[in-house]
């Protein structure tokens, strides 16, 4: 393990929980003089995933882009108030959040996830969002939680 | 948007300590993140023997009782402290003994000292005398009222 982390990896879901957790991650990399990478994961089972069935790989990537885009607006708006932190990463994946965000980790090299506790799950009973707690179970790195 | 302002950085950090490598792992990780952040940080141990809790009349017995808890928890910390020492940081941390249940102790001194980052571990497997196995892990993300971060 690296004990400093170099490498900050915030994913997001467009809940407040997700924008307070880019906020936070934001200065802790900032503080810590680390990476920042914020990651939306398009739902398999969302609306803009059944309207890629078929469509070239650019049409697909392009797509991802556009319903990631308004989610990125609105991380970017917490980050601009970020002193110190030169820039910042985007990246857009399709599939299961969980399972991308452990693929995430490895492919870009992260050592730190900032998440919320809980993000667009309708599940108010649970503290812990099943995106957060699997992350946490499965996830070769150390997970922060913000609340 | 969200309403209520900017979270601020870390000013204190706390991390359980129970002398197992994990938790050695995550002093490692919270004192590199206090010296980054210039946060203080605390390392706790929870002593957990149910015969220690409460106090007495007697101040005699007290007396004990708390010579008890130190004995217990010392020579604990003072493995923490060390390897504070080792990684040379900077960082100059307090201490915390507590006595009773780990997650309820924890959540208490997060409460006394003002803490605003837990730095907590996770293993696998509960083996015999690790004090914070899963479901202590658990039960903090749950109920502490500030950012966790859990090393693996």
């Amino acid at each position: 393990m690296r004990p400093i982390p170099r490498h900050v990896l915030v994913p997001v879901d467009g809940s407040l929980h997700s924008m307070h957790a880019v906020a936070y991650a934001g200065r802790l990399a900032s503080s810590v003089g680390a990476r920042l990478t914020v990651l939306y994961v398009v739902l398999a089972t969302s609306s803009e995933a059944m309207g890629m069935r078929g469509l070239e790989r650019a049409d697909i990537d392009a797509k991802l882009h556009a319903a990631a885009a308004p989610v990125f607006a609105r991380a970017d708006a917490q980050l601009d108030t970020v002193a110190d932190l030169s820039t910042h990463g985007e990246v857009v994946r399709f599939g299961q959040p969980a399972a991308e965000i452990i693929t995430a980790v490895g492919q870009l090299d992260v050592d730190l996830i900032v998440m919320g506790s809980r993000g667009l799950s309708p599940l108010k009973e649970l503290l812990l969002g099943s995106v957060s707690e699997k992350v946490l179970r499965r996830a070769a790195c150390p997970v922060m939680v913000v609340r | 948007m969200p309403s209520q302002p900017l979270q601020p950085k870390p000013r204190h950090l706390l991390v359980p300590f129970d002398g197992t490598d994990i938790s050695l792992a995550a002093v490692d990780l919270a004192s590199t993140l206090a010296k980054a952040l210039v946060a203080n940080l605390t390392i706790m141990h929870v002593v957990q023997d149910r015969s220690l809790t409460g106090s007495s009349l007697d101040e005699a017995d007290d007396g004990l009782r708390l010579a008890r808890i130190e004995a217990l928890a010392r020579p604990v910390l003072a493995k923490a402290f060390a390897r504070l020492a080792d990684l040379d940081t900077g960082v100059r941390a307090g201490e915390f003994i507590a006595v009773g249940e780990p997650a309820d102790e924890v959540l208490q001194a997060i409460d006394d000292l003002n803490v605003d980052l837990l730095v907590l571990w996770r293993t696998k497997h509960s083996a015999l005398g690790e004090l914070f196995f899963g479901s202590t892990s658990d039960d903090l993300l749950d109920r502490a009222p500030c950012p966790v971060v859990v090393l693996k």
